[in-house]
């Protein structure tokens, strides 16, 4: 019993820093990229907070080549004063002590968006140098910190005409190793703030280029900037700015022809790239008054639903709520928790998108009518994916609805997802080739002609098959011969071709022995198929891959493991099995945005990437960045395998 | 002289075996109702979420957290069984870990024969599904398995 002593000495209480340094990731999210880039945010944070109480109209920023990274405004300084109950000048005290600050007391910031005490703190913390450099008053003063440690007290060095705060500091690497702040993400950062903040000029620059910052567009003009590259619905967004309570909450709505939803939100200036309250009132308000309105301009009858997805679909979102006291889940402020500046918005965007709705008939139709076009789409994917399940009972591919799918997606086919034409992953396949300079080659299923095209030069001939009219018109530009034919019944005789190749269609076949029997079959004896296939990362990976991948495509019938192909390519015929593995990153925020992958499947999959199991993320990399956004890695393999001469 | 009580001693009833009752396949239904509502609870809590149903969406979620701590009682109360869920004496860790390792065995065997039945009836997806979830089975088996034999004591 006396092994295991549980009283006042083994308690161990980490004083200050220390419990910063000793746990970082509680207080910055992550030791990796993402962490860093919080510190750059809290630092920047507390510069906003000076421009948002109507004191600074400037915040420069810049990187040099060291990693130091530097942000200075035209504020009023932080006071310099000594603060009593420790004898240190105030900003001693705000960068050594956790939980001071001015923003706990109504006054010195009435909204602020800093971590409240915590911010500079943190960084000064977790930083190899902290610099803090304060004019005020006519002075100038300045301090030194390593890992949170004085170097330099901070005193006064001389006379200063100007006004403002600059912290200097390099992110610790014995902490966050050799990880960065993504240069693009702190820009876009800057970026949004110039348009949520009236007045602001921003500044960045980094060695070799410099990028300024400053709008009077306010969040309309940050909407059309998201919307940039997309069709537009309707010209100008829809303005909305109302005071709820003690709420205060602007935001901008335009449509757009895009199949994904872009929604930006803040809270007192703070991105919250999760969500949480504000979006699901904003959403709400949309899919109501949307509903509303579509009733009563009978553009719907009373039993055609208009669900607030279809509502969404499209649509370019940004919102910025100003309240006191937010609580948000988890240090990092990704999502908002407080109910109350859900129904806020709900309330002021609901009234404002109505009034909307009203004086503008004819954009009002446009976008109704892009939420009704949106749910019958829907429910027309639904309806095929139900038919494509009974239609299997008999293994029969409904091949309508490929037809349908790759129709659609031709017209995007090579932005639609960055695998499609990674040159690298083309190359192995291209580059697997042992065929014959005069060969003829015959790509299957070969989509807009790519993977064939990457045989060009190795081979004389080559001849593409698609199901897809769409395809085939597209795959002409590539290759020297394409057939409009069915992947089960290739229109060609036995022993025809030196080489077969395909990429990526195994998994939607519900029999993928059969296609593999009619390569086998026109294949020349001795003649090289060359099969590209995306696979799971082993056992662990399968099953979460299978939800990511079946949520973004409802034509994902076979998870086929790396021994699934080689077992399938054996079991055909082929012999000389060999094959090489390719790491491919992917944008999946465009890879679902896609007709086929419904609204609701797109927050599904992100989901998924968010609450992925540890030993699922042990296994399979991925990336989410501090905006949101993620790119995953993809283990594709390619199979070479032959036919017995 | 009055007769004497008798002698013998008070009988006391024995305790109720729960490995033998009714009530223990009352508890494993119980257990699996409950483990089902909280999924389909939280997972009907982010459907109405992201459209934007955020009363629905807290009723729901605030549901789902019920539901699992109903089943954590459930299970809990099933544990008193000798043979808890699966007909392995659980309650130390040692021994929840043979437990679990023996319902990732069978459950493996479970999934491959459901997968077989998916596909046979045409449903290639969820046949594949099945599979995935076997393999997933085996690999936590045997990732438990060696917890075992490199801690022999538990």
């Amino acid at each position: 019993m006396g092994e295991n002593r549980y009283d006042a000495d083994s308690i161990v209480v980490l004083e200050g820093l220390a419990a910063v340094r000793m746990r970082p990731a509680m207080y910055v999210g992550s030791t990796g990229p993402d962490g860093v880039m919080q510190l750059v945010i809290e630092v920047l944070q507390n510069a906003l907070d000076e421009a948002l109480a109507g004191e600074a109209t400037e915040v420069h920023v810049s990187l040099d080549a060291d990693d130091v990274w530097s942000v200075s405004d035209n504020g009023r300084g932080i006071p310099v004063d000594i603060h009593k109950p420790t004898g240190l000048r105030i900003p001693e005290v705000l960068v050594t002590e956790l939980h001071a600050g001015g923003k706990f007391r109504e006054g010195a910031y009435r909204l602020p968006g800093g971590l409240h005490g915590v911010g500079l703190t943190c960084v000064n913390a977790l930083s190899a140098t902290f610099e803090l450099e304060v004019c005020r008053e006519g002075g100038r003063w300045a301090g030194r910190w390593a890992a949170g440690k004085a170097v330099q007290p901070f005193v006064r060095l001389g006379h200063s005409d100007r006004t403002g705060t600059t912290v200097r500091f390099r992110a610790d690497p014995g902490v966050f190793g050799g990880a960065r702040a993504e240069l693009a993400a702190v820009e876009r950062w800057l970026r949004c703030q110039s348009w949520l903040t009236s007045g602001l000029s921003c500044r960045l620059r980094s060695p070799g280029a410099e990028v300024s910052f400053s709008s009077d567009e306010g969040i309309a003009g940050f909407a059309g900037w998201l919307a940039e590259g997309h069709e537009r619905v309707h010209a100008q967004p829809v303005a909305v700015s109302a005071t709820v309570g003690t709420h205060e909450v602007a935001a901008a709505l335009l449509w757009t022809r895009a199949f994904a939803e872009n929604f930006q939100g803040f809270v007192n200036h703070v991105h919250t790239p999760l969500g949480g309250a504000h979006a699901d009132g904003l959403r709400a308000a949309v899919g109501h008054a949307l509903t509303r309105y579509a009733r009563e301009a009978r553009l719907i009858d009373s039993t055609e639903p208009l669900e607030t997805n279809d509502a969404l679909e499209g649509l370019v979102a940004v919102l910025s709520v100003r309240m006191p006291d937010p609580h948000f889940e988890g240090q990092t402020k990704t999502r908002l928790l407080d109910a109350p500046a859900g129904r806020a918005v709900e309330s002021a965007v609901g009234a404002a998108l109505a009034v909307w709705l009203r004086a503008n008939p004819s954009d009002a139709a446009a976008v109704v009518g892009r939420a009704i076009e949106a749910g019958r789409a829907r429910l027309a994917s639904r309806r095929a994916s139900e038919r494509a399940r009974y239609e299997r009972v008999e293994h029969l591919v409904d091949k309508e609805i490929y037809r349908q799918q790759f129709g659609i997606r031709s017209k995007t086919w090579h932005t639609s997802a960055d695998w499609i034409t990674n040159a690298g992953l083309l190359g192995l396949h291209g580059g697997s080739s042992q065929l014959a300079e005069d060969a003829v080659l015959l790509d299957v299923c070969c989509g807009s002609g790519v993977v064939g095209a990457s045989f060009r030069g190795k081979v004389g001939r080559i001849v593409g098959l698609d199901l897809t009219p769409e395809m085939v018109a597209l795959s002409r530009q590539r290759l020297d011969e394409v057939v409009q034919g069915d992947v089960y019944d290739i229109p060609f005789a036995e022993a025809t071709f030196d080489g077969v190749c395909n990429r990526e269609v195994l998994h939607l076949l519900p029999q993928p022995e059969r296609p593999l029997a009619e390569i086998f079959r026109v294949l020349k004896p001795g003649g090289q198929f060359v099969v590209g296939q995306w696979v799971p990362f082993g056992a662990i990976d399968g099953p979460w891959m299978f939800q990511v991948v079946k949520k973004k495509q409802p034509l994902f019938v076979n998870n086929l493991y790396d021994e699934d192909v080689e077992a399938l390519l054996k079991n055909a015929g082929f012999v000389n099995l060999t094959k090489q593995e390719y790491l491919q990153w992917e944008d999946i925020d465009n890879w679902i945005a896609t007709w086929e992958t419904p609204l609701l499947h797109r927050h599904q999959i992100r989901d998924l990437y968010h609450h992925c199991p540890a030993e699922v993320r042990a296994v399979h990399p991925f990336e989410i960045s501090s905006s949101g956004a993620i790119r995953d890695c993809w283990r594709w393999v390619v199979y070479s395998a032959f036919k017995p001469a | 002289m009055p007769d004497s009580p008798p002698s013998a001693a008070p009988i006391r009833p024995a305790p109720p075996r729960l490995d033998d009752a009714l009530t223990r396949e009352h508890l494993e239904a119980a257990l699996r109702d409950e483990a089902v509502a909280a999924t389909e609870c939280a997972w009907f809590a982010r459907i109405a979420e992201i459209e934007g149903q955020t009363e629905a969406s807290r009723a729901l979620r605030e549901m789902a957290e019920q539901h699992q701590q109903n089943a954590n009682t459930t299970l809990d109360l099933l544990l008193r069984s000798r043979e808890a869920l699966i007909g392995a004496r659980a309650g130390t860790t040692a021994e929840n870990l043979a437990v679990v390792e023996r319902f990732y065995r069978r459950d493996a065997e479970a999934h491959a024969s459901r997968a077989a039945t998916a596909r046979r009836e045409g449903f290639s997806d969820i046949g594949s599904w099945f599979e995935s979830v076997s393999r997933l089975r085996v690999a936590h088996g045997a990732r438990l398995a060696s917890l075992r034999e490199e801690n022999p004591d538990g």
